[in-house]
Parts: structure tokens; C-alpha cells; sequence
């Protein structure tokens, strides 16, 4: 974390000062994002979350004695992406250093990681409020393996994670609240989504956040910050926060010289909603860095910065702009619509092909996104579903044309859905052809006004509105493939005619 | 750097074996303290030079035509077959290295 | 004396291309070889047996199909034992890897098998490549074929033995800060560290990184140059390796005449043991001779080579063998029942003196306060000693000078004195700081009480000029002949 205060002028956004009883929480964030390489960051073995344990590991990974690390092009490739999508400054060279500490995930002894010539510099995320949270930088650096400890007597360890390419993003402390932390990193993880280098996957670890959180008086200095770990969803960062401030304040308003804020790593637990202290005893940390003597400098020149700019696309926010500047959608749409770009990919094509953005956005807002709501990665599952964009615009096609009504097409698009089928099939195999042969029409009219005298009456008294009433039985004859407004027609003409 | 007194030698000798995860007993770290004095002793010219303004040379030397890394394309290579792997190891249960029951995580 | 019986590289690859000898015998010859005198020497810490007799089978099954044979065919040869032959133990003479072998091969050995070379046996070394004398292997000490009371030299010192005694025709060794050319110098053999990048270190167990390269060892500068040559070009496996292919061989200069020698004055310092000054002088006086013009020149930082090197080299080491730690190789001891104090525990029981004393010394020169004193300013004076070759290569085209600054010396004597024993590397550390190609020849020997000890001519060229050092090289060899003088043991074991 930097030492500099964060002076960006938002005193009118900042958090109410009475929230914390006059304290100014000091917060800075750092995030691992595992890259959406193919191959680990060092050496050519192709790593998949849920592979059989140690089965993705070679000489390099498992730092078998004598083999030698060679740099992943396209981890380098998206580590560089992710600081031209932050605003980051790409450094003209870069290089490795060994970070030293034992452990048992970590094979060599070392994580191979940038000390102080990372990638990217600066850079950082506005909020919705107008306050910016600055990245210090973003580095690349290889994943550790895990360390298993809840099965049996031993620990267990496996190392097909060791070697993964990851970046570690780290703010300045300027966040003022969980709500904070909360948005910078929703809106973090939407542009690391949308610039293609990550999955951005709490639940699989491929992202992780860990916090600083300090409290201090108005003007004083800073006090002992605190390191929280063990964070699995944004929600629970907040939550870690939001605790961990109130421990804070609990500890300097107690009085009790035995109570300390020491300076330390406390993990989150989510369930008793509390802090817990990772060790007894904080041994400082000596990493030793120095620089990485089996690879050399890399040199990013000026041809491979212009391919990543080329190959990053629109920002999230552009995106949200063009959709509505172009596509008259409303800010709210534009939001969902570009949560991830899977999402913004697939409502573009089924847009384009159906030549209605505000039909294709209702469809995929209301009936696609919403089935996929109980999905944990609706990112990863819309390009999953059996429907294709091309197949939802012909559906939505179908209903323009009146030849099939609202509800016919929710019915079909759930067949879709299931089956995979055309739209234009399954209309035909479920029957959902709109009847507007009158003459069938005409006769389930003629059975359902048989008996309705008062319905009668009523509409030609004036009062249109009661025909309602008949309009369902008639929709229930037709097995749901009537026209309402149709059949609404020709009952007002039949009382019309009536004596 | 180097310093006369023997507890203090013997004291950094102490630090420096438990970061670097060497367990040593009393006798050991007095006489390697002595070496280790003596070493440093023998290596204070190194101070002595005016290296103002001079380049690090890190890692081995390059020409310059050459001074930066060549990358690797994303393919794929074969990994190790699980059993190649865990075969040197002192402690593996088929599956996973084994290793004393620890957490907390590293330090 | 000549060295008749005992064929070199060149003389046996062609031998048997030519169907005078079979790779069957030539294996069964070194392995009998080694047998004999794996008593006087201890060179050896493994022999491949099966392996060897199998591969050198197969190669005459192909000479007999009548295909094409690689340069180095059934020439058998020895791996010092921190590099890796898949399945082969490669232990760097340490507990801490005890019984550890390698699931893959190093690219350099790679290059060696298929051009047709047999290795038969991993020599001993001193743990780690750690050490000037051969005296700190976990599995004892290995003797000088010369004289078996003295240092072979170190730390490639069972794979100098080796060859000194007529085993093999060529060893491998690593050379970080002298350890083939000063084992090479005491046993009087060609022993050539190409410039840093020209081989492949993948598969290579690392001491320091940026100092290490492999290196061979042979009777004749034409011997290590053909090996030299089958190893180096790029290898993508490692980025450090220099970008081109293979280098190609330079005729000799036959008349040497322009050659510029230049003579360093710090390398011929009041304390140069006086017969070693002697035999020297008299090969830059035969080069003279020859036509070379000697220039006098001067590699003003040298005094604080040995410094520099032993701060670079134990930074580089303490991060290198942090990964023995007894989780995936290697033996383990338990301590407390603790995951951290099963490593202290394993890592004090599996390291020896020397690699503890350079592990502690390397940990403390990166340690928090200490960095900016220790390794930072040693990363600048490396700079400085990189300076001082660019300045004298200015004036001359090679630099020579002694390889070490005594004969081989007594066992045991050097033992108590870490600073004593680092200072033995004093005229060797510099090429290797500067990544330069340096080569060891024997020129001349002297007497110490009955015995003959030899002497050797270290040669340095600049960055990438290995085929210039070599050329050079080859062409001493054809004005002098102390190359073909064998030891006693050798002299036996051809017998």
C-alpha cells in the first residue's frame, strides 16, 4: 500500500463521518486475477480448476532441481491488456524477481514476481460517485499450488495450480467504505471480464481479494492496518470490512491498554462474521526480492502494444454509452446488458439479426438472463445455452409478425431452450400457430356467449370493457393459439349482431 | 558490516539461519559466526569502492543484441504422469505430496 | 610419453565411424577402466552400466544398418552429478538429494546422446558445485591422478579425475567461478566455461545462475571444442541461452602473427607461486615466439573479484536451494512435527558445512539492511569488472594469465580456511563475472618432492569470441606437447 494519502477531492461523496463515530476508515484493496491462459505462466503444462491433483505438473512447476523457467507469451499479452483496460502506464521494459519465503505450495522456494519494474503503473477505476480509486500497479506474477488441511492428519499438497499466471492489482488506499470496496470491484472485475483476460472466478478461485484496512482520527496520521484474507465473494469483502472497522473502533475506544490493533493478516469468517487472527505470533517478513537471473528483461515495444490495444475492444463503459447514445436503450438495460461480455456479445448478434435492440434486450433481460439467475456464471452460461442469438431473433421475428403471441413465444423459447430446436419447429410440433382462421374462431366465440346474458348486457350498455371476461375461455379453446385482440374483435362484432 | 563482538555475530548467524530455514545448534552457530565474520571481514573492500552513478549488472551478461527475453507461444506440452512426478518424493499418498499438518499458511 | 593408448574424442568418434573399434568396447573398456581405479580416486558416485551397454548395443546395431553416426559416436563419456539423464541418480554430492533422479534430461545431454556420445558414469563434485578442491562431497573426497594425496581441484573434481586418469576421453563439469578451468589446470587437462549462454543450462542443477555454464573437460583443446560445440546453440527451454545456433569451429592461427596477447598485471601478482609465474611466462613467451605480440594490459577491479563473485554467487545459491526442502525429493527428517521446522530440521542434516556457511552468507547479503551494502553494490562492481575486459579487448584480443595460482595442493590443507580456499578461484572468478569464454591448457608442470604437478594456462577471450579462444588454443597445443603427458594413474590404466 503507498504511503500517499489519497487527495482527491470528493469530500461531497465521502462516507457521513458520524457512520464510524468520527473514524476515517483507510482502506486499500489488492485483487489476483488468474489469466485465461492456456498454459501456466512458466512452462507449457495446460492447467484446468478440478483436474485429478497433481496431473498438471511437470519438471518446471514442481521446481524439479535444473529445470528453468520461459515466459507465456499471452500471459504477457493479457497482463498487458489489463493495464491498457485500467488506464495503467505500460512500461517500455519489465522484468522478474524472486520473492523468498517456505512454504509448502510453493515448490521452489520462490514465487518468480516483479518487484520494482512491474508491467503496468497508475491507472485506476472512477466510481459511480465521481471518487477515484488510483492502482499503484498491476504485476504478473505465478500462482502457488494449495495446500489442503481438512482431510486427515496431514496436509496434503497439490501443485497443478502451482505456475498460473496471475496479475495482482493493487489500489492506493483509497477506498472510504465496504460500499466502495464493494463497487471498485464489480466495476473491476466487468472491465478485467470485458478486456478477455480473466474469468474473474471467486468461486474457483481465478479471483481473489485480500484488503487493508486502517482507522484513524481526522487528522492525525495512520494507524497499524490490518491485512483481511480469506475473502470468497464481494459481499463478504464488505462484510470483512465493515466488521473489522468496528473491531478497530471497539479496541481504541476501549481503553484497555491489553487490547492492541496489531499489525497483522486476520482471516474472514463468513458465517460467525468476525476476524480472526491468522497466526499467534507476526514473524516479519524478509522476501529478499532481487532479480530473477533465469530470465531476461522483456521489452515490450511498440508492435506489441498496439496488438493488445487492438485486441481489447470497448471498454464496459463505452459500451453502456453506445447503447444508449445508439441503441436508445435505458441506462438501467445498458447496465445488465453489459455485465459481461458474453452477455453484451450475445445481445448485439441477436439484436442485429432481429433489427429490434429494444426487443432483443427484453427478451434476454426478462426470459434469458432471468432463467440463468440461479446459475453462479451467467457469463460463462450464456455462451452454454442451447439457444443461439440467431435463434432467439427468429423467435422474436415470430412474435413481430403476430405469428405467435407473447406468451406462445416465452413457451417456446423454453422449449428452445431444453430441446435446442428452431423456433419455427417447435411452433409447429406444439401448435402455437396463432389461429386467425375466423371461422374457427367464430365458433368458439358463438359456444362461449351462450348462457352470458349479464356479459351481454353489460357491453351493449357500453361497458366494452366486460367482453373480458369471455376472452379467456376462448383462449383455453384454442389451446392458447388464439390472437387475444383478434378474438376480442369478433366477440364485440357478435353482440353487436346480436337482437 | 562485520562486527567484533562475538555475541552479535552469532546472533546474526541465529536470524539469518532461521530465515533461511537451517536449524543450528549453539556450537554450530559460534563457529559459524567466527567464519562469517571473518568472510565479511574479507570482503569489506567491496565498500570501499566508489560505485556512484554504475549500473547493476543483474543476471549474466548479454549483448545487447540479445538483452531481452525470448517468449513462448500458449501451447500446450505434455505434463508429467502423476506417479513420475510424486515418485521422488518422501511422502505422497498416490495422489498428493504429503507434508506435516500445518496452517496458518506461509511465513 | 604419448598418449597413444588412450584415444580422445575426435581420434575415437572417427575410429569407430570407421569401423576399427564398436561402441560395445569402448563402453566396456571405460566401465572396466573405471572399476579399476574407482578405489585410488573415488571419482564416481554412480555408473550407468546397463544403460551404457545398452545404448552403446544399439548404436552399433545402427552403424551395422549402415546409417549415419553422430560426431561424438559411441565416445563414452562421464556427467558430473548435478546434471540430469532421466532416471539416472544425479545427488550434487549432497544428503539432501540423496537418491534423487531426475524425471527428465537436460537439454545439453539431449544434444550429447543423439549426436551418438555414451554416458557411462556421474562423477563426484564438491555438494552443490560448492567448493575449490573436491573436498566437500557428502560421499568423500576424490583424489588427483597426479598425485592421490592432492586435490584434483574442484568442484568438477571427479569428472577432472576421470578424465586425468584415462577413464573416459571427456567429462562433463559446471564451471560458476573456475570449477572445470582450476580442475582442469591441476590434472592437466583442456578444460573450457564457453561464454555465459552458449550452453544450455536446462538441466543443469543450479548453483548460482547467472555465473553457471557447463563445461567439458578433455586431453586436448580440439577434444573440448567438438563437445563444446555438440552442446551449444539456443535452447528455448532457457531464455538465457544465447540466441543462435551452434558456433562454428575457427582454423588455428598458423602464424599467429598480429595476434594481440594481452598480459594483465594483476594476474601475475608478488604472491603467484613462483614456478606457476615461470611456466606461464614461458607459454606467452612461446606464443611469442610464435608471432603473437604480448601487450601488457591491466583489469583494475580484479582485486575485488573474489568479493563479488562470493556475494553474487551466494545470493543466487541461497534462493537456488531454497527448494530443498523435503516435499517433493530428497530425504526428509522431521523436527518438532511442524511443516517449518521438518524443513529446518531437513535442510541442516541435508546440507554440508561449505553450502550451509554459503546459504547463511547469501541470505544475509539479500536480507532487509543489508541488501543495498552486499548485493546491490556487488551487482555494480560486476559491472566495473565487466568494464575492465571491455577495456582491455580494446587493446588486445585475448587475455591470458595462469588458471590458478598454485599446482594442485595437498588435501586437507585448505579445509579449516574458507577465505584461504575462496581465494584459490582468485584468477578464474573475473571471466565468469563477465560471462566471457575462458580456457584452461596445460603448460608445463612442476616438481613437488617426487612428483610432477601440472600447470595451467588460462586463456579469455571476449563475449562470444569461443571459436577465437579455442583456434588459439589448438594452435598452443601444436607448438607444445605438455597435453599428452598422462598421469600415473592413466599411464597404468592404459598400460
Amino acid at each position: 500500500m503507498s504511503a500517499t494519502q489519497s487527495t482527491t477531492a470528493s469530500a461531497a461523496t465521502a462516507p457521513d463521518p458520524a457512520r464510524w463515530k468520527g473514524w476515517i476508515p483507510v482502506i486499500g484493496l489488492e485483487v489476483h486475477c488468474q489469466l485465461r491462459t492456456r498454459t501456466k505462466l512458466f512452462c507449457g503444462c495446460e492447467y484446468r480448476f478440478g483436474a485429478e491433483p497433481n496431473t498438471r505438473t511437470c519438471a518446471v512447476c514442481t521446481a524439479q532441481p535444473g529445470a528453468l523457467p520461459v515466459l507465456n507469451r499471452e500471459a504477457l499479452a493479457y497482463a498487458i491488456r489489463a493495464g491498457l483496460a485500467l488506464g495503467a502506464d505500460i512500461a517500455p521494459w519489465s522484468k522478474f524477481d524472486r520473492k523468498n519465503y517456505f512454504y509448502c505450495d510453493l515448490p521452489k522456494g520462490y514465487q518468480i514476481s516483479q518487484f520494482d519494474r512491474p508491467f503496468c503503473t497508475g491507472g485506476g477505476i472512477t466510481l459511480e460517485s465521481g471518487h477515484r480509486i488510483r492502482l499503484t500497479r498491476i504485476h504478473l506474477e505465478e500462482d502457488a499450488g494449495k495446500a489442503i488441511h481438512d482431510r486427515g492428519a496431514h496436509t496434503l499438497v497439490d501443485l497443478n495450480r502451482a505456475g498460473v499466471p496471475l496479475i495482482e492489482s493493487v489500489t492506493e488506499a483509497d477506498v472510504r467504505s465496504p460500499e466502495e470496496a464493494h463497487e471498485y470491484l464489480e466495476r473491476l472485475k466487468e472491465i478485467l471480464l470485458h478486456a478477455g483476460v480473466s474469468d474473474c472466478d471467486m468461486e474457483k478461485g481465478s479471483l481473489r481479494v485480500d484488503v487493508n484496512v486502517s482507522i484513524h482520527r481526522p487528522g492525525e496520521g495512520w494507524r497499524k492496518r490490518v491485512e483481511l484474507k480469506n475473502l470468497n465473494s464481494f459481499r463478504n469483502v464488505a462484510a470483512a470490512i465493515e466488521h473489522e472497522i468496528a473491531r478497530q473502533i471497539a479496541i481504541y475506544e476501549s481503553n484497555d491498554p491489553s487490547q492492541q490493533v496489531v499489525q497483522e493478516t486476520r482471516l474472514y469468517d463468513a458465517q460467525a462474521g468476525v476476524t480472526r487472527s491468522m497466526r499467534g505470533k507476526e514473524e516479519a517478513h524478509d522476501y529478499r526480492y532481487f532479480p530473477e537471473p533465469d530470465l531476461l528483461p522483456v521489452q515490450i515495444d511498440a508492435a506489441f502494444l498496439a496488438e493488445q490495444r487492438e485486441k481489447l475492444g470497448e471498454s464496459p463503459t463505452a459500451l453502456r454509452e453506445r447503447y444508449q447514445r445508439e441503441l436508445g436503450l435505458s441506462a438501467y438495460d445498458a447496465g445488465v446488458l453489459t455485465a459481461s461480455p458474453a452477455v453484451s456479445r450475445w445481445f448485439e448478434e441477436c439484436a442485429k439479426l432481429c433489427g429490434s435492440p429494444k426487443d432483443a434486450a427484453n427478451w434476454i433481460q426478462n426470459e434469458i438472463l432471468r432463467g440463468l439467475s440461479n446459475e453462479q456464471r451467467p457469463a460463462a452460461a450464456i455462451a452454454e445455452l442451447r439457444v443461439t442469438p440467431a435463434g432467439l431473433a427468429q423467435l422474436i421475428g415470430l412474435v413481430q409478425k403476430g405469428t405467435l403471441n407473447v406468451p406462445g413465444g416465452r413457451q417456446v423459447l423454453r422449449a428452445m431452450l431444453e430441446t435446442g430446436k428452431d423456433a419455427a419447429v417447435l411452433v409447429r410440433e406444439l401448435g402455437l400457430e396463432q389461429v386467425s382462421d375466423t371461422g374457427a374462431l367464430e365458433q368458439w366465440c358463438r359456444e362461449a356467449l351462450v348462457g352470458k346474458d349479464k356479459v351481454i348486457a353489460d357491453v351493449k350498455a357500453g361497458k366494452e370493457k366486460a367482453i373480458g371476461a369471455l376472452v379467456g375461455p376462448v383462449m383455453k379453446a384454442s389451446k392458447g393459439a388464439a390472437n387475444p385482440q383478434v378474438v376480442t374483435e369478433i366477440l364485440l362484432r357478435l353482440v353487436r349482431e346480436l337482437p | 558490516m562485520s562486527n567484533p563482538d562475538p555475541s552479535a555475530e552469532r546472533e546474526l548467524v541465529h536470524k539469518t539461519a532461521a530465515l533461511a530455514r537451517l536449524s543450528i545448534g549453539a556450537a554450530e552457530e559460534a563457529r559459524l559466526g567466527a567464519q562469517f565474520a571473518r568472510i565479511l571481514g574479507a570482503f569489506h573492500s567491496l565498500s570501499e569502492l566508489n560505485v556512484e552513478g554504475v549500473p547493476e549488472t543483474t543476471g549474466g551478461p548479454r549483448p545487447a543484441s540479445a538483452a531481452f527475453g525470448r517468449l513462448r507461444a500458449d501451447e500446450p506440452r505434455a505434463s508429467l504422469e502423476r506417479a513420475a512426478a510424486l515418485v521422488n518424493a518422501p511422502q505422497q499418498d498416490g495422489e498428493f505430496y504429503v507434508v506435516p499438518k500445518t496452517v496458518g499458511g506461509p511465513s | 610419453m604419448s598418449a597413444a593408448p588412450l584415444k580422445g574424442v575426435v581420434e575415437g568418434a572417427a575410429a569407430l565411424r570407421a569401423g576399427r573399434t564398436s561402441a560395445l568396447a569402448e563402453a566396456e573398456r571405460a566401465l572396466e577402466r573405471l572399476e579399476r581405479t574407482r578405489g585410488a580416486l573415488n571419482a564416481v558416485l554412480a555408473v550407468d552400466r546397463a544403460g551404457a551397454l545398452e545404448r552403446a548395443r544399439a548404436l552399433d546395431a545402427r552403424r551395422a544398418r549402415g546409417e549415419a553416426l553422430g560426431e561424438l559416436a559411441g565416445v563414452p563419456f562421464a556427467l558430473k552429478a548435478n546434471m540430469c539423464l532421466s532416471g539416472v541418480e544425479a545427488n550434487c554430492a549432497s544428503r539432501v538429494l540423496a537418491g534423487y533422479a531426475p524425471p527428465y534430461t537436460a537439454t545439453f545431454v539431449q544434444r550429447l546422446l543423439d549426436a551418438g556420445a555414451n554416458p557411462i558414469a556421474i562423477a563426484n563434485m564438491d555438494e552443490f558445485a560448492m567448493g575449490s578442491s573436491g573436498e566437500n562431497s557428502a560421499y568423500g573426497t576424490t583424489k588427483n591422478p597426479w598425485d592421490v594425496a592432492r586435490t584434483p581441484g574442484g568442484s568438477s573434481s571427479g569428472s577432472a579425475a576421470l578424465v586425468a586418469a584415462g577413464v573416459v576421453p571427456f567429462a562433463l563439469g559446471s564451471d560458476t567461478g573456475g570449477s572445470v578451468r582450476q580442475p582442469a589446470a591441476l590434472t592437466n587437462l583442456a578444460g573450457y566455461k564457453p561464454t555465459y549462454g552458449r550452453i544450455s543450462r536446462y538441466g543443469l542443477i543450479a548453483f548460482a545462475s547467472s555465473l553457471d555454464q557447463v563445461s567439458p573437460f578433455a586431453r586436448s583443446v580440439a577434444d573440448v571444442e567438438l563437445v563444446t560445440r555438440v552442446m551449444s546453440g539456443h535452447d528455448e527451454r532457457d531464455t538465457t541461452s544465447l540466441p543462435e545456433p551452434a558456433f562454428a569451429a575457427e582454423p588455428e592461427p598458423a602464424a599467429l602473427a598480429g595476434l594481440r596477447i594481452g598480459v594483465p598485471r594483476e594476474y601475475f601478482p608478488a604472491t603467484l607461486d613462483a614456478a606457476v609465474r615461470a611456466r606461464c611466462e614461458a607459454a606467452l613467451a612461446e606464443l611469442e615466439r610464435g608471432g603473437a605480440r604480448l601487450v601488457p594490459v591491466s583489469l583494475p577491479h580484479s582485486e575485488h573479484a573474489i568479493a563479488t563473485y562470493y556475494v553474487v554467487a551466494t545470493a543466487e545459491a541461497s534462493s537456488n536451494l531454497a527448494r530443498y526442502d523435503g516435499v517433493r525429493y530428497g530425504p526428509r527428517r522431521d523436527g518438532d512435527g511442524s511443516l517449518q521446522s521438518m524443513y529446518a530440521a531437513t535442510r541442516a542434516q541435508g546440507f554440508g558445512d561449505e553450502v550451509k556457511r554459503r546459504i547463511l552468507l547469501g541470505t544475509y547479503v539479500l536480507s532487509s539492511g543489508y541488501y543495498d551494502a552486499w548485493y546491490r553494490r556487488a551487482l555494480k562492481v560486476r559491472t566495473l569488472l565487466l568494464r575492465d575486459f571491455e577495456r582491455a579487448f580494446e587493446r588486445c584480443d585475448i587475455v591470458a594469465g595462469p588458471t590458478s595460482p598454485t599446482a594442485a595442493f595437498k588435501l586437507g590443507e585448505k579445509t579449516d580456511d574458507p577465505v584461504a580456499m575462496y581465494l584459490s578461484d582468485v584468477l578464474t572468478v573475473p571471466a565468469s563475472l563477465a560471462g566471457l569464454p575462458a580456457l584452461s591448457l596445460p603448460c608445463g608442470f612442476l616438481d613437488a618432492g617426487s612428483n610432477r604437478l601440472p600447470v595451467g594456462l588460462q586463456l579469455i577471450g571476449p563475449a562470444r569470441a569461443d571459436a577465437r579462444v579455442l583456434a588459439l588454443g589448438r594452435r598452443y597445443q601444436q607448438l607444445s606437447s605438455f597435453h599428452t603427458e598422462l598421469s600415473p594413474l592413466a599411464r597404468e590404466v592404459a598400460a
